[in-house]
């Protein structure tokens, strides 16, 4: 797929209009974004990040960076201390006042698209690579997600049709909502050559039981840490509406890390592998993708 | 003499370091009207509920039929004494003949509707409200509420055997003059009958009327105990009252109470006919 | 002297008539919400499948089946008890603070309840306190936890609001909005502490939900619904006795210290099971005793059961309207009751001056 002039042309005037900021690489950046900061990693620019937001769990190198709180809750003074002179951050992070301040206080402040696509994966790997000064090094990494992303996509889909995946978002008890189409779980489900078994709208929606019951889901797919918060893969497939399911009667609950399933970066390609693996393997027993 | 019903035998109820009431004996027997006069905080209302056994005596003790009142379960207190309090502002629809019909219910839990049904229109009838049972109680007027509580406590009394007391406190302070007599005549009714009443009154001639005896309560202390004409002087009134007062003896021909007409002394008002009652300062102008 | 005049019977009016009305009104709710969800079922349909179930052939029964019984049913039946939970203990928290505002959502008990199920979940996985919790474990740590959050939550209540003299009613919604705002830093606090991004979800009383039901869900809530009502229905005319002071229930032969660990301990117990079993729902404990004392029934005795009856019924319809108007997706139940309520609450308020009901 070809870039998007355009959006780069966007992407370094945004970088440029903020003064204070030479064009020559930054080299103190806050990864607020877990996806920034996987592609910064990608980019072999580990060194350069003084700091990453909260939910940031690949590579395990991060782990040994400080933490600046969740995208959505941006912390302005916590990432002013570290005296960055680049902020990535995605459009999807926020509140606005945040961003307000960053600005006030001359950060510069770089957001990446948020596209949950194949396509969107590419822009971001080329916007940050922009904002880091390394284009070369982006396009190569842009030609291996490609390569990687065909042959498991090809590969996936000789392997047959694949069942019906109903992909459950969780933080806790009360909070629990089902994947419809035009989200990022959709589109890995639909990369890995599966269904998705609750396609009738839009986004992310609290569904009726009865209505997890009649999805026929073969498979329940979550990401690991919304799968702990469930209490496991025991309590989920007993879970109301879901313990019908065909899933929930072979307790067939697919778990990928948070990031590789939702994130969309240089890791599609093997995130779609893993899935697809998954997805055909023997449901013996409750599988759970490994790392 | 018969035994008490309700004794206190140099009762006291302390809050903190003030005496409400202090040090207070008195007896009450069947058969037996008994008005509880007394300045604005005096103790009145707490010594009521001393002897109602709401309260319990910080030194001394209550009886009831020789037994310490506090050691008596409240539903059997409840079938033998029934308490006309100060008005509470009831905040839900309840009709009145539900109102009526509260303190019997809880009183006389084993009792069919039908026997609940007899007490609470007597009661009614008795106190006038026969008409206003379906009303709904918060729409009633003042006076008729206050009269409503009247029957409430009546008809929780009702058909019981034993002596009974009927506590009224200041229960005809918002009624008008001929349901202030009804009231106090059903309550004499009631000790003729061989109940008991005790009755807390600001009104000096009532209390004079009805009373077979009158207790003057001031500063928590019991001032005098005894018939109206021995407890209610001039001078005792103008010692805890104080106020002047002049006594009076009603016509002996008055069947029922003569209301002693007051004017004021104003050189601008023409003599009227000497055959008029002499005038006479009424307990109206005291500063009760 | 004695006139046994036939309208003084306090059952010889419209009271049987509502009675039977209501009761006929739930049990169409109850075959409503049975027969219509995201499949259809007639009447017939639903007899015919229990037939199947009692022949003792779970295994084999039909999807069908299984969806009824085993998932609609348990919610019809939660809804049930929840709604009259909510609204058994809203009547009696009115009666007991004498203040007609009184709702376990506004006095802060839910809150409360609310908390306490929070930190028992957020110390379940493990820590010092479940060891604590542990006794209590399986299906009855968090309808406990919630049961004695919503203990002291009234306690508190009470302490704050008693009914002294003067108009209450401020005081009443002030306790609630201070206990409120505790139990809301609370949770707020417990979110924080727990971190893991999984448990920041614990949102449990922003907007309840019956989806969780199963049997033993609703096993638990039964005992501990009906646990509440038997203590609540024996001390209904003390309840009645209490509307004339604390001394007036004295003297009417029920103590009112009995009377309040009765209604406070019910009431917790009742709230606590709705609290852990479908969130927080609100409003139930204020529009059903309402309605039912508009409607002439103020006694305790008859308000107490009609209210559970009517509260039942209406969460049932509650639930079928927020299961249903948006197929596929589930609106909380929480906004639906809300929607209705708290205009009316907002109403009550207003007419604030006026006392009693309309009649």
């Amino acid at each position: 797929m070809s870039s998007s002039p355009l959006l780069l042309a966007v992407t370094l005037s945004l970088i440029t209009a903020t003064p204070n900021l030479s064009l020559a690489t930054p080299q103190r950046i806050v990864a607020a974004s877990p996806i920034a900061a996987e592609i910064v990693c990608a980019l072999d620019a580990f060194d350069r990040l003084v700091a990453v937001g909260d939910g940031a769990t690949w590579p395990a190198e991060l782990a040994s960076l400080p933490r600046v709180g969740h995208e959505r809750a941006l912390t302005p003074e916590a990432m002013a201390a570290l005296h960055p002179d680049l902020v990535l951050i995605t459009t999807d992070a926020g509140p606005p006042s945040a961003l307000d301040q960053l600005a006030s206080l001359r950060i510069a402040t770089a957001r990446i698209s948020s596209e949950k696509t194949a396509d969107g994966a590419r822009l971001r790997i080329r916007e940050v690579a922009a904002a880091l000064g390394l284009e070369s090094r982006g396009e190569t990494l842009v030609q291996q997600f490609d390569q990687e992303l065909e042959s498991a996509v090809r590969a996936a889909a000789s392997a047959g049709p694949g069942p019906r995946v109903l992909f459950l978002y969780a933080r806790g008890g009360q909070h629990q909502v089902i994947a419809g189409v035009k989200t990022a779980a959709d589109e890995l489900i639909r990369l890995a050559g599966a269904t998705n078994a609750t396609s009738q709208f839009e986004g992310y929606r609290p569904l009726t039981t009865e209505a997890l019951a009649l999805s026929a889901a073969d498979v329940i797919l979550m990401t690991e840490s919304g799968a702990k918060s469930l209490g496991g893969i025991e309590a989920i497939a007993s879970l109301p509406g879901l313990s019908m399911t065909p899933a929930g009667r072979a307790k067939r609950v697919i778990t990928l890390d948070d990031t590789l399933l939702l994130g969309f970066g240089p890791r599609l390609g093997e995130a779609v592998s893993q899935l697809a693996r998954a997805l055909h393997s023997k449901p013996a027993q409750p599988s759970s993708a490994a790392r | 003499m018969t035994r008490p019903l309700i004794e206190a035998i140099d009762a006291t109820l302390a809050v903190s370091a003030f005496r409400l009431v202090d040090r207070v004996s008195l007896a009450l027997r069947a058969g037996e009207f008994v008005a509880l006069v007394g300045p604005n905080g005096a103790g009145k209302s707490s010594l009521l509920h001393l002897l109602g056994g709401a309260r319990r005596a910080t030194s001394g003790s209550v009886l009831f039929e020789g037994r310490d009142i506090a050691a008596t379960p409240a539903k059997l207190l409840a079938t033998r004494r029934a308490v006309v309090g100060q008005a509470t502002s009831v905040k839900f629809p309840f009709r009145v003949r539900e109102m009526v019909a509260l303190g019997r219910l809880c009183a006389h839990p084993e009792e069919s509707p039908a026997q609940v049904d007899r007490a609470v229109g007597n009661a009614l009838e008795a106190v006038g409200l026969s008409g206003l049972g379906d009303r709904v109680f918060p729409t009633l007027s003042g006076g008729e509420q206050q009269r409503a509580h009247v029957a409430r406590a009546l008809a929780q009394l009702h058909g019981v055997a034993a002596p009974t007391v009927l506590f009224l406190d200041e229960a005809t302070s918002n009624l008008d003059v001929e349901h202030q007599h009804d009231v106090l005549g059903l309550a004499r009714d009631h000790a003729q009958r061989g109940g008991t009443v005790l009755a807390v009154l600001h009104d000096l001639n009532l209390a004079s009327w009805y009373a077979d005896r009158v207790i003057v309560l001031s500063g928590g202390r019991i001032r005098t105990d005894a018939p109206p004409r021995v407890a209610l002087t001039p001078e005792l009134i103008r010692a805890v009252f104080r106020i002047d007062v002049r006594a009076m003896e009603s016509p002996p021909a008055a069947h029922g109470p003569v209301l002693p007409l007051v004017f004021r002394n104003d050189d601008r008002i023409p003599a009227y006919p000497p055959a008029r009652s002499e005038s006479m300062l009424s307990a109206k102008g005291a500063p009760l | 002297m004695s006139s046994v005049d036939g309208r003084l019977d306090p059952r010889a009016d419209d009271l049987p008539r509502l009675a039977a009305i209501l009761v006929g009104a739930a049990i169409l709710a109850v075959l409503a919400a049975l027969c219509l969800g995201s499949i259809s079922f007639s009447v017939w349909e639903l007899f015919t499948s229990l037939r199947e179930l009692s022949r003792g052939e779970s295994e084999s029964a039909t999807f069908q089946t299984q969806l009824l019984w085993g998932l609609r049913a348990p919610r019809v039946a939660l809804a049930l008890l929840v709604g009259a939970g909510l609204a058994l203990s809203g009547a009696a928290l009115q009666g007991l603070f004498r203040n007609p505002l009184a709702d376990p959502g506004l006095l802060g008990v839910s809150g409360g309840a609310a908390l306490a199920a929070a930190a028992a979940i957020a110390t379940a996985g493990g820590g010092v306190l479940s060891s604590v919790v542990g006794p209590f474990a399986g299906p009855f740590a968090v309808p406990f936890a919630a049961f004695s959050g919503a203990l002291l939550a009234t306690g508190a209540a009470w302490l704050l609001a008693r009914p002294q003299s003067g108009d209450g009613a401020s005081r009443l919604i002030l306790a609630g909005v201070a206990i409120n705002a505790i139990a809301f830093a609370g949770v707020g606090l417990i979110t924080f502490l727990v971190d893991d991004a999984q448990l920041r979800g614990l949102a449990f009383w922003n907007l309840g939900g019956l989806g969780g039901a199963t049997w033993q869900v609703v096993g638990v809530t039964a005992l501990f619904v009906s646990a509440a009502s038997v203590p609540l229905c024996s001390v209904a005319s003390g309840l009645d006795a209490l509307q004339l002071g604390e001394d007036g229930a004295f003297y009417a032969g029920t103590p009112a210290p009995r009377l309040r660990r009765v209604v406070v301990v019910a009431a917790a117990l009742a709230v606590g099971a709705s609290i852990a079993a479908a969130g927080a729902i609100g409003f139930i404990g204020l529009l059903v005793p309402h309605g039912l004392r508009t409607l002439g029934v103020s006694r305790h005795r008859v308000l107490l059961p009609l209210s559970a009856l009517a509260g039942g019924a209406l969460l049932v319809v509650a639930d079928l309207v927020a299961r249903t108007v948006a197929t596929p997706r589930e609106i909380p139940v929480g906004v639906l009751t809300a929607l209705c309520g708290a205009p009316f609450f907002a109403f009550l308020l207003h007419r604030r001056g006026r006392l009693g009901g309309p009649k």
